[in-house]
Parts: C-alpha cells; structure tokens; sequence
C-alpha cells in the first residue's frame, strides 16, 4: 500500500513538472520606424521581451519568426552589400565579414539559472547579410556575450514571403545554448535590433578609391493600413509552446 | 553545402545563356524570320527569332515595385521600360518595348538570387499584347534572365525566343 502510494505521489509529482514546463510563454513586441514618414525608407527598431509563467523566466527559445508588413521588405532594400557566413563570424568575430554585409545591431538578454537564483546575461548582437539559402535571402543574427557566460553564437534567419496583411517574414532559428557542460540552456528574455541604414556606413570603390554612403533602408508604404502597419512575431520555445506578439505601428494622422 | 551547389549553378546557367544569346543575336532581323502562317482573323503571322538585350536604370518607386526605364538592342533597337516587383525568391516583371511603328508588352516571372551586392534572375516572358505594327505581338515562354545592381537598382535583361508578328 506504501508502494502504491509512493508511486502515486511520484507520478503526480511527474505531471506537476511537465504541467509547469509546458506552460504558456508570452512576449511583448514594440517596433519602431525611424523616420516615420510614409514613402520613405527607414530603420525599423524591433523590441522584443519573453516572459515565463507567472513571471518567472521563460523557457528557451527554437526559433521566432518576425513579420514585416506588406509591402515593407527587406529585399528591395539595398541593406547587405555583402554576404558574410556563420564560419568566420564566429571565428573572428564582426572582424570575420565586410562591414558592407551589416544591416542592423542591438542587444539580447538571457537568462541564466545559477542555484537558486538566475543571474542575466547581456549580450550584443548584429544583424548581417548571409549567404542565400535554398535561394533564399539569409539574415544572421549574430550574438556575442562576454560574462557570466562568454560565448559566440549565430542565429540565421530565413527571409520568406507571408501572407496579408504581412509582407515577408524573418524565419529565425535559435540554437540551444547550454550554460556549462550538463547544466541548462540559456533562455532569452530580450531580444532587440534595428534592420536598416541607421548608423550604418558602407564603403563602395569608385575609380580605385573607397567612398562611404548609406545603404537604403525598408520602405514605409505611402498608405498606411487601417490599424497602423502591422508588425508580428511567432516564437517556438524548446518545450512545444508557442507565442504570438503584434505591434501595430500608429499611422500618422493617429498620433 | 547543397545550397551553394544550387546557388553556384544556377548563376552559371546565366551566365553561360549570355553568350549564346549574342550569336544568335548577330544574325538580321530578315534571317531570323523563320515561319508565316494565317490566323482566323486572315493575319498572315511571321514568326522570328527574338533576342533582345536592355540596360535599364532606376527612375522611381510605385509601391514595392521599381519602375525602371532604358534601351534595348538586338532584334530590335528601342526604348523600353519596365516595372519589378522583387519578392524573397522570385521576381515578377512587366516590361514594354517601344520598336519603330508601335509597342510589345509582356509580363515575366523569375527565379531571384541574391549574392553579394547583385541580385540575378531567370525565368519565362510572355508577350502579352502589342500595339501599331506590332498590334499581333504574341509570344509564349520566352526565356529572360538578367541583374539587378542592388547599390542602385540598375538592371540588365536579356529576352529570347519565338516572336510572333
């Protein structure tokens, strides 16, 4: 009868643990355009924020996907002059690449659970052209963190069409990211980058000599849709669960 | 490692159908007329080996598509414009061409690849209306490929196949 009831306590315990791993994950996404004026080219400044249940830390992240409006693609942006690939970026670091290849930057924030307690992890991020994939534009994000955890680490993302009212998406891989050899893997909490000429200066050689210029960014439409243009992300956490987040930027005569 | 495979042929398909284009584009337009034969309308159609090459620059934006404007030389020597509209892996286009004694109008769709600071393209063309001397234009599967600079969008096409006058 002890056994039994032993088992029965273990079993229910079992199902407590995979209840709370499988528990819903949220996100907050803010996305800003600057300039914010439509027909022009911009940088967009995407934000995004993870949470865990009951505001405990999320669980690590597969992959997120980050959706453009209509009309509002990276592909007929003149952003990554160059191709840079995994290898010698995480070998050399933003070294490894031409600076033509960079089309954003920002900065991650991770979880990392030490004990009892969980120590954050802050990290700086780049955004760059990489080599096409299955004939596929390939933006990297590319992640370097120096403590508690030094680490390099490479997120590529795919740039495909989507459906109205999104234009294209980013189709963004996130690779586990283990702490310390048997321990557990990193779980982003924040994740922010620009995708655009903002602070960027590329360098084009005219006649033997190497002048800068700015690339152009993503276009804003001249219309702006009813609602604001509307941006998403669709993140999958390495539990099964997934989350949606939607930013509308406002239009302008709604500011 | 497949990727780059696919990536590496598929540029070298271009690249190899350019030479190929301007042989066949060094005969005249008379020896290129290959085939007449009547529609139902009594219009004796002529058949000719089109092969046409453009240089086009960027003039401005309609929504996402870059509307582009430049001269073809080839089996004809004309002004033509063109809108592209780039999409992550394909291109779809409308281009004009304005020979002496009207206009042929077609629409095309390609394959995109982008590899450093060029974007290349391949695909069909179809003819899709004419006007003037031009008026019974028709043409199906037309092969097309060309480049897109991606500093400032100026663009090659290259177009060949089976016109019909």
């Amino acid at each position: 009868m002890g056994l039994i009831r032993a088992l029965a306590l273990a079993l229910a315990s079992c199902a407590c643990l995979a209840s709370s791993a499988a528990a819903a994950q949220s996100a907050r996404l803010h996305v800003s355009l600057d300039p914010d004026v439509p027909g022009q080219r911009t940088t967009v400044e995407l934000s995004l924020h993870v949470m865990g249940p009951g505001g405990s830390p999320p669980a690590p992240l597969s992959g997120f996907d980050f959706r453009l409006p209509a009309n509002m693609g990276i592909t007929t942006t003149t952003l990554g002059q160059a191709n840079c690939a995994p290898a010698p970026l995480l070998e050399g670091g933003l070294g490894g690449c031409s600076a033509n290849a960079r089309i954003g930057f920002g900065e991650a924030r991770a979880d990392v659970p030490v004990g009892s307690h969980d120590v954050h992890e802050k990290a700086t991020l780049e955004a760059l052209m990489g080599p096409a994939v299955e004939d596929r534009v390939e933006v990297l994000f590319f992640v370097e963190a120096l403590q508690p955890i030094s680490t390099r680490l490479v997120f590529p993302g795919v740039v495909r069409e989507d459906v109205a009212p999104y234009g294209e998406q980013l189709d963004t891989t996130v690779p586990l990211v283990p702490t310390w050899p048997e321990g557990p893997d990193l779980a982003l909490e924040e994740f922010s980058s620009t995708i655009g000429p903002l602070d960027l200066t590329y360098s084009r050689e005219v006649n033997g000599r190497l002048l800068p210029y700015h690339p152009h960014g993503i276009r804003i439409p001249r219309v702006c849709p009813a609602g604001g243009y509307p941006f998403a992300a669709h993140l999958a956490f390495q539990n099964g669960t997934h989350a949606n987040a939607v930013y509308h930027v406002p239009c302008p005569t709604a500011r | 490692m497949r990727r780059n495979i696919g990536t590496v042929s598929a540029l070298l398909a271009i690249s190899l159908c350019v030479p190929t284009l301007v042989v066949v584009g060094a005969a005249g337009p008379a020896a290129r007329a290959s085939a007449a034969r009547s529609d139902p309308t009594g219009h004796e159609a002529r058949v000719i080996d089109l092969m046409e090459s453009a240089h086009l620059a960027f003039v401005s934006e309609d929504g996402a598509a870059l509307v582009e404007r430049g001269h073809a030389t080839g089996t004809y020597i004309a002004p033509v414009t063109a809108t592209f509209t780039i999409h992550p892996k394909d291109v779809n286009a409308s281009v004009t061409v304005y020979p002496h004694g009207g206009s042929i109008t077609g629409v095309a769709h390609a394959n995109y690849i982008v590899q450093n600071n060029v974007g290349y393209f391949g695909g069909t063309f179809v003819i899709t209306h004419g006007t003037g001397s031009f008026a019974h234009a028709s043409g199906n599967a037309l092969g097309m490929s060309g480049t897109i600079d991606r500093y400032n969008f100026a663009t090659t096409v290259k177009a060949h196949g089976k016109l019909s006058l």
